[in-house]
């Protein structure tokens, strides 16, 4: 019995060894596994992120004309999609 | 009769001894035919264990760290069921009580040792890092907070419940079963933690894992309801 009880504690400590093993490959090999959720905003909480804002421009420099290039350059362009004209069907009334 | 008396301890230290040289000697034979066979098979199949882990993934510690979680609830639990078929007196026939006791405590003790993987290896994990603070007070994790939270209150009541094993003679039978209860919140914190903060869920095994072990835990509760249910009639019949 004693060996039977020896036995059997070094089987599951064993037989857990191996199960982690597989479980580390199918786990690594699964293309299944959900990366997206530690990163999205709905289930993370980035509390310790602080997001740094560029400077923003001195009023005067701006009124002057001497903005500097670099403030210019990071205005937002917007490209304007030409919207397709609609001309409606006209029908005659008939004869 | 003298000189067997101080013979007889040399002869166990001896074989003591030669028993641990021996053994020794098996683990290093092992180690190195491990080692040579891995290379005969490296240089016949191309096969390698970075391949073989993903050892090489940006991800390698979460996986690490996800495998070594689902072991330890593995582990943790048979340890609950095991307490239930214990308490529901399922092995008294054919095994001896101090032995389902002892299995019981070595399966805690197991799975403690996963669960402990599990969060050691997070500090290495460079995807989402986690900080001695967040995974010492609950709710403070930056990922997914309430689930991994509840993960570190069901590993703390796993950690108390494990401690009685040891201080049960210092405790009362009643102190003991009153802690002890708390491993059935403790496992279903464990379960939910794994179901709604494991990045593995969407694999169809595991979720077959989680629905088998749910099945099968609320098998053994049931039964030991019904145990406690009819004790308790029974001293009601033989006291009233």
């Amino acid at each position: 019995m004693k060996t039977f009880k020896k036995f059997l504690k070094y089987w599951i400590s064993l037989v857990s060894m191996l199960g982690f093993l597989v479980g580390w490959r199918f786990v690594s090999q699964s293309s299944e596994i959900d990366f997206a959720g530690q990163s999205a905003g709905g289930t993370v909480t980035t509390q310790s992120q602080t997001v740094v804002l560029a400077p923003i421009p001195s009023l005067d420099s701006l009124v002057g004309g001497s903005a500097q290039p670099q403030a210019q350059t990071q205005v937002q362009s917007f490209t304007v999609v030409q919207s397709q004209s609609f001309q409606p069907q006209l029908r005659t009334g008939g004869s | 009769m003298a000189q067997i008396r101080i013979g007889a301890p040399e002869n166990t230290l001896l074989t003591k001894l030669e028993k641990s040289i021996i053994v020794a000697g098996l683990l290093i034979i092992l180690i190195l035919g491990m080692a040579i066979g891995y290379y005969a098979l490296q240089m016949a199949t191309g096969f390698s264990i970075t391949n073989l882990f993903s050892l090489d993934s940006t991800h390698s510690w979460w996986y690490i760290s996800r495998a070594a979680g689902l072991m330890g609830y593995i582990l943790f639990w048979l340890s609950t069921v095991w307490g239930f078929a214990i308490s529901s007196k399922i092995f008294e026939s054919f095994l001896e009580r101090t032995f389902t006791y002892d299995f019981h405590e070595h399966l805690s003790l197991l799975s403690i040792g996963f669960v402990l993987l599990h969060i050691i290896v997070l500090f290495w994990e460079h995807y989402e890092p986690l900080s001695l603070t967040q995974v010492l007070v609950p709710f403070l994790s930056a990922y997914r907070p309430f689930w991994v939270g509840i993960g570190i209150i069901a590993t703390y009541l796993t950690i108390l419940v494990t401690v009685t094993f040891y201080i049960r003679s210092k405790i009362s039978m009643q102190a003991f079963r009153r802690i002890h209860y708390l491993s059935v919140v403790a496992y279903i914190g464990a379960l939910f933690h794994s179901i709604y903060s494991g990045t593995d869920t969407s694999i169809f095994w595991v979720q077959m894992l989680y629905l088998g072990t749910s099945l099968f835990t609320v098998f053994f509760f049931t039964q030991w309801m019904f145990t406690l249910y009819f004790k308790k009639k029974e001293k009601a019949a033989i006291t009233g």
